[in-house]
């Protein structure tokens, strides 16, 4: 496995961007939802303002998702920085599941989306393209040039 | 002819392909998953090939002739009393060391044997060489390369068998065990000569060996003979766990010498599947991302399938209205409008939620996924005192409980297969969906995935929580280490998920078809009669059979039309929603059934949420009541199960509604 280890400072720079944009954006989302739930802080409305474009507050368990895909590549940055090559694992494994969840919220997207045109026409006024781009999507971006990148790689892991 | 029916049987290690080629060869549909103990029972198929009339059995996997668990037991009895033409070995090509553990105790029965290497495909991915014609040569059997998967090597295979059949001599390849042992088994073998009938049936030295490795099973087979004395005399002279273990450690022995000659670079190493299960199973990680994976699988279920939903609600919506314009006399109209089409059709419009739950599902369970999930909650699992073994009958409830109960029969441990049983019902299955979905979709718009989510959890919750109390109550012991061999992961076809899907989808719409449609019928006659009442008044046969229960849900928040739904949907969970269509006159108003709940003064969200947690509880339905009446073989424990489920949801259900009527 020696042919990783000349591209894992790439890798490790990788894992840390993405591990630092999930857990930001997915701990900024869990404040506000928790908030928004609670009630806390009445005066900022979340749901218009800049905060509840970027942040779509009223998904708290989209907000752990997103800790949870972010404490993935943070995982496999400490396993790399310790030398073992399997942190190449977590990466990938890191990959994998940003982008399953991107998948998601786009099929939850599209759905919506269907469903406010069937219901009200072609206006389509129910449906609030803001609302459901949620962070998972553009996120997923980085993760999805991580594959592109390293595909070939992952692939023959299996040798 | 005799001569052109041949019977053979499928056999190997557990996962390793033998229900896909059974499959392949038959043209069945038996159940296929990426885990092992999928299959608990025999199953015979048929083949015409070449003007012979094959007969095929697909075995449940097991790891050795010793026999441990019930499907197990089928498995060896089946070769060993039966004596199929020719026995199949299915082995995994990516594991072949561990595999061949069973080729050596099959050839000591001295039947006609083939190996199927099958996963040939995965072997070569990575780069393995195979030597078939040495592995043919060492084993003295044909070995046919097979890609079940693929309908690779199918015809081969079978060619190989009808040659195996036609074949006059036979020489099977026989293993040494040491002079010690050797002289023992002759001993023993000697004694059982004696016995005509048993020489006829079984071969001695085969039958000497399995004494001498302490099998219980054979102790049994020839309990009833003359000489079962004289055998268990010599037996007791002897230390048979140390017998046990050298004739192990023989076995073992002569697998690593053949080994390395059949194979070049099949050493194990760290690979993919190995990776990714370090961070899958991590200790802190697993979880977590178990639970994201299911919360996804849900949210999908409910926000992707809503269009489609839609689409089938509104051409309900359109019959129910052009039967009520243009069916005559009024009660037909009303029979196929509020009962046929209220009905049925409320149980159609959740068919895209059960397609693609199923779709996701077979995905995670095909791709590996979901057996990782067992491994990870029997870390949880076995502090709670439960086999983590019982968490794949558990996953397979998810579709339906009755298969669930039926797949127990891979836990070897009396006392867990029993709680299993028990607490499978908790698990909810595909029929109840739709009532989450309605009630869910109608009262927490968009939080709906999420809540639907939390009542799955909450079934897996209170099954491991009845578990732990049944544990450590009336099914007192300790659980029996759990040994799950993790299947590799692997990209889940299109085809196996579309299959999967239809599959359980099918069944879905054709008891949609009967069953819920017959329901349907019932509960519009007990609503329109006797003669003359209002229909679905409180007047009427329903009205007064939901009245006399309503005050035993009252305290739950049910009203009597909630009430005679849930009674009747004991037959099936299914007919909850089927009869609240009914009731609630979808095809009358030209609402769809979500309108009309919504506009009940006596529903509201945590009504919803207490008829989510009972429905998720209460007994299944009377199908499952059957098998778990079959599986236990006591009524006792039937009744148990039964009560057990409703004094539970009876009494979760009043937490959550009393509960949540404080809160607000
Ligand atoms: N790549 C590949 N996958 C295969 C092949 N044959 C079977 N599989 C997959 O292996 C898994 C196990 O297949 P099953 O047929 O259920 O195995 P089984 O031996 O019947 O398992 P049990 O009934 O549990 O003993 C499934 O996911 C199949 O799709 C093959 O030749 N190649
Ligand atoms: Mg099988």
């Amino acid at each position: 496995m020696e042919q990783y280890s000349s591209r894992s400072k790439e890798k490790m720079f990788f894992a840390f961007l993405a591990g630092f944009l999930y857990l930001l954006a997915g701990s900024i989302q869990f404040v506000f939802s928790l908030s928004t739930m609670l009630g806390l802080f009445p005066v900022i409305s979340f749901e218009n303002g800049l905060i509840g474009i970027f942040f779509a507050p009223s998904d708290l368990i989209g907000s752990l998702i997103l800790v949870l895909i972010g404490s993935i590549f943070i995982y496999g940055l400490t396993e790399l920085r310790t030398g073992l090559n399997e942190g190449i694992a977590y990466i990938y494994v890191g990959i994998l599941i940003s982008l399953l969840f991107a998948t998601v919220y786009v099929l939850v997207m599209a759905g919506n989306w269907m469903d406010s045109f069937l219901l009200n026409g072609p206006e389509t006024n129910g449906w609030d393209l803001l609302y459901d781009l949620r962070p998972a999507i553009y996120l997923g971006i980085l993760p999805l040039c991580g594959y592109l990148i390293w595909r070939k790689e992952f692939r023959a892991m299996n040798k | 002819m005799a001569d052109n029916r041949i019977r053979v049987a499928l056999t190997g290690n557990p996962n390793v392909g033998k229900t896909t080629l059974f499959n392949v060869i038959t043209g069945s549909r038996q159940h296929v998953g990426n885990w092992p103990g999928v299959t608990v029972e025999k199953k015979s198929g048929l083949k015409i090939y070449k003007g012979y009339e094959i007969e095929v059995i697909d075995l449940p996997g097991t790891y050795s002739l010793t026999a441990y668990s019930l499907d197990e037991v089928v498995a060896r009895d089946f070769i060993v009393d039966e004596k199929p033409d020719v026995v199949v070995q299915i082995v995994d090509a990516t594991n072949i060391e561990r595999n061949l553990y069973l080729t050596t105790q099959l050839m000591e029965l001295g039947s006609k044997m083939i190996i199927a290497l099958n996963m040939y495909d995965l072997a070569e991915e990575r780069g393995d060489k195979l030597h078939v014609e040495k592995m043919e040569k060492i084993l003295a059997m044909p070995v046919v390369r097979t890609i079940a998967s693929d309908n690779v090597g199918i015809s081969e295979l079978l060619d190989t068998v009808i040659a195996e059949k036609q074949k006059e001599n036979h020489h099977a390849r026989e293993i040494g065990y040491g002079d010690e042992i050797e002289s023992r088994i002759i001993e023993v073998e000697k004694v059982l000569s004696q016995d005509k009938e048993l020489a006829s049936r079984y071969p001695l030295r085969w039958l000497a060996v399995r004494l001498l490795d302490g099998d219980e099973n054979i102790l049994r087979k020839i309990a009833g003979s003359g000489i079962a004395q004289e055998i268990k005399s010599i037996l007791s002279s002897l230390d048979i766990e140390v017998y046990e273990a050298l004739m192990a450690d023989k076995r073992y022995e002569i697998i690593s010498a053949m080994f390395p000659q059949m194979c070049e670079r099949c050493m194990t190493r760290m690979t993919t599947s190995d990776m990714i299960d370090r961070v899958m199973t991590n200790k802190y990680l697993g979880i977590p991302i178990f639970l994201a994976l299911m919360w996804g699988a849900f949210e999908l279920t409910f926000s992707f399938a809503n269009p489609f939903m839609t689409i089938i609600e509104m051409i309900f919506i359109w019959l129910g209205e052009m039967a009520a314009v243009h069916i005559h006399p009024d009660w037909l109209a009303s029979l196929v409008g509020e009962g046929i089409i209220g009905g049925v059709g409320s149980v159609f419009s959740f068919i895209p939620n059960i397609f693609i739950l199923f779709f996701l599902l077979s995905m995670l369970e095909d791709s590996g996924y979901l057996a990782r999930a067992a491994f990870i909650v029997d870390r949880v699992m076995y502090k709670i005192g439960l086999q983590g073994k019982s968490f794949i009958p558990m996953l397979l409830g998810f579709g339906c409980n009755v298969p669930a109960i039926m797949a127990t029969r891979s836990i070897e441990d009396r006392m867990d297969r029993m709680a299993t049983i028990m607490v499978v019902p908790f698990i909810s299955c595909g029929a109840r969906l739709p009532i989450y979905i309605l009630f869910a979709g109608t009262f927490f718009s968009k939080n709906a995935g999420t809540v639907i989510f939390c009542i799955y959890l909450l079934g897996i919750l209170v099954a491991v929580a009845s578990a732990k109390l049944l544990r450590t109550t009336t099914l007192k012991g300790h659980p029996a280490p759990f040994i799950l061999e993790l299947p590799p992961y692997r990209v889940p076809t299109l085809k196996n998920s579309i299959r999967h899907m239809w599959d359980n989808g099918s069944m879905y719409i054709r008891k949609a078809g009967t069953i819920i449609l017959g329901g349907s019928v019932v509960i519009w006659l007990l609503a329109a009669l006797p003669w003359g009442v209002e229909y679905g008044s409180e007047v009427s046969f329903i009205g007064i059979i939901g009245h006399a229960i309503q005050p035993l849900l009252g305290p739950l928040g049910f009203d009597w039309k909630i009430s005679v739904s849930l009674l009747f949907g004991f037959v099936a969970k299914e007919i909850v929603v089927a009869s609240l269509g009914v009731l609630y006159g979808v095809g009358d108003d030209h609402f769809a059934l979500t309108d009309s709940l919504l506009a009940d003064p006596n529903m509201y969200s945590i009504t919803a949420l207490s008829l989510m947690v009972f429905s998720l509880l209460y007994m299944p339905c009377v199908a499952v009541v059957g098998i778990i009446k079959k599986e236990t073989g006591s009524w006792k424990w039937t009744a148990f199960s039964v009560a057990y489920g409703l004094v539970v949801a009876w009494l979760l259900a009043f937490v959550v509604f009393q509960g949540g009527k404080l809160l607000y």
